[in-house]
């Protein structure tokens, strides 16, 4: 007993850490806009702002207890360059199943600002739409290995083309523009928030799925900034809504 | 720990409990006029009953998601009811059969939904029009409000319940192509009464009163 305490507060003392790395990007669909081809509708959009809160950043040990946490929010606009470092965090070298991320409101920032232009056919119209959304993403990285003195890179991936999306739950989603552009009912060239909350949803054969409350294409975009995260390029995240 | 898991499953006795389908009046007053129903049928099949679904940091008030369209987790089944059966939504209660489940929470349900067809007429502040319409609604209904338990000792008896009401006071009754009556072809009845039939809120599951 005498002998083997020092020997347990060593071993504690020298349990073998690693780096895990966070990082967030965009990719090409928001650094250098969304192609006509990925559009269902022929439409075409590029942004010039695409700034996500990112509020939590957190390795998830087997318990459901923070291995290791980012200790401040970040604020990143992923129409710049990236992928964007987020924190650089020390955790116990093993294997995790789980990072979790918030995108979320910071003080007066909203979670997501998307703004840009829109173009389908001739017409293009711009946007400045800021979402006060709140979503926590748990996601389950392929492997996720913390190696003793050396790192791991885990990605928050963001998905631009989803705000696009023409349904809300359906696999076989769309990628449109059209009802957007449309949305600029005052034709002075922009399409506000208030715009798309006066159009209703039912007319444009938009599917809402188990979401009833979301009947306006306002909500419906506010919505879909609810599944743009993404863990390591196409990884998918778990959400609750 | 693991005896103890099973033990829990083995535990979990069955329900079989009797399903039957309630619709509406087809004389409707919404908002902006009146509708009456000559003939709304829709073809729905496979009814199944799920229990809430498991979330481990938040509270969850709908569901969780995959953060991506079309991969909702639903809660694991808890029960359900096989087969097709034309709903007459107008009609008088019918009996769907026994579905067979486990002992448990029910929060949501969903079945599959195939033609509906919808006749009658739509009287607004501008007169009477009539409109006849048919569709592939193809797409399953899913979220439907279900808050009951299953206990074996109470087999509960179950109501589905279409509110045409509410899923009709989605649709525009514009008339658009001059030819005196509403369709597919005018405006946007197909997508608006696609809408209304398949909201989720246009359904619920209830435990029928003793």
């Amino acid at each position: 007993m005498t002998r083997s305490a020092p020997v347990l507060l060593l071993a504690a003392g020298c349990a073998p850490t690693g780096t895990w790395e966070v990082q967030t990007w965009g990719e090409d669909l928001i650094e250098q806009g969304i192609p006509a081809e990925v559009f269902e509708d022929g439409c075409a959009a590029t942004f010039t702002v695409f700034e996500v809160s990112i509020t939590e950043a957190s390795l998830v040990d087997g318990d459901g207890s923070d291995a290791a946490a980012m200790a401040s929010p970040a604020r990143i606009d992923l129409t710049s360059p990236g992928p964007h470092a987020l924190a650089s965090l020390e955790a116990p070298a093993t294997h995790y199943d789980t990072a979790r991320f918030r995108i979320a409101p910071d003080g007066d920032a909203p979670s997501v600002r998307a703004a840009g232009t829109l173009t389908c056919g001739a017409d293009t119209v711009a946007f400045d739409w800021s979402f006060d959304t709140d979503t926590t993403y748990r996601c389950e990285p392929e492997d996720l290995t913390i190696p003793g003195g050396g790192s791991h890179t885990t990605e928050l991936t963001v998905h631009g083309d989803h705000l696009f999306y023409d349904g809300l739950s359906n696999p076989d989603a769309l990628v449109r523009g059209t009802a957007l552009l449309e949305a600029d009912t005052n034709a002075d060239g922009e399409v506000t928030q208030d715009e798309l909350a006066a159009i209703p949803i039912a007319p444009l054969g938009y599917q809402v799925g188990p979401y009833a409350d979301v009947v306006d294409l306002e909500a419906f975009v506010a919505h879909l900034t609810q599944s743009v995260g993404h863990v390591d390029g196409e990884g998918h995240c778990g959400v609750d809504l | 720990m693991i005896l103890s898991l099973l033990a829990c499953i083995d535990a979990r006795a069955p329900v079989a409990m009797p399903v039957r389908f309630e619709g509406g009046s087809p004389d409707l007053q919404l908002e902006a006029g009146a509708i009456h129903l000559d003939r709304a049928e829709l073809e729905v099949a496979d009814l199944r009953m799920e229990s809430a679904p498991v979330a481990r940091w938040l509270p969850s008030l709908v569901g969780t998601a995959t953060a991506h369209p079309g991969h909702e987790f639903a809660g694991s089944v808890r029960g359900e009811l096989l087969g097709s059966w034309t709903l007459d939504l107008v009609g008088p209660p019918t009996d769907l059969g026994t579905a067979e489940g486990w002992e448990g929470d029910v929060a949501t349900a969903s079945f599959d939904a195939g033609t509906l067809v919808l006749a009658g007429t739509w009287t607004g502040p501008e007169g009477s029009i009539p409109f006849d319409l048919e569709v592939e609604v193809d797409r399953p209904i899913v979220g439907v409000e279900s808050l009951f338990s299953l206990d074996a000792d109470e087999p509960p008896s179950l109501s589905l319940s279409a509110h045409v009401d509410h899923a009709l006071g989605f649709v525009e009754w514009a008339e658009t192509d001059g030819d005196g009556i509403v369709t597919a072809a005018d405006g946007t009845l197909r997508n608006t009464a696609l809408f209304g039939i398949t909201s989720s809120t246009s359904w619920t599951l209830a435990q029928e009163s003793p």
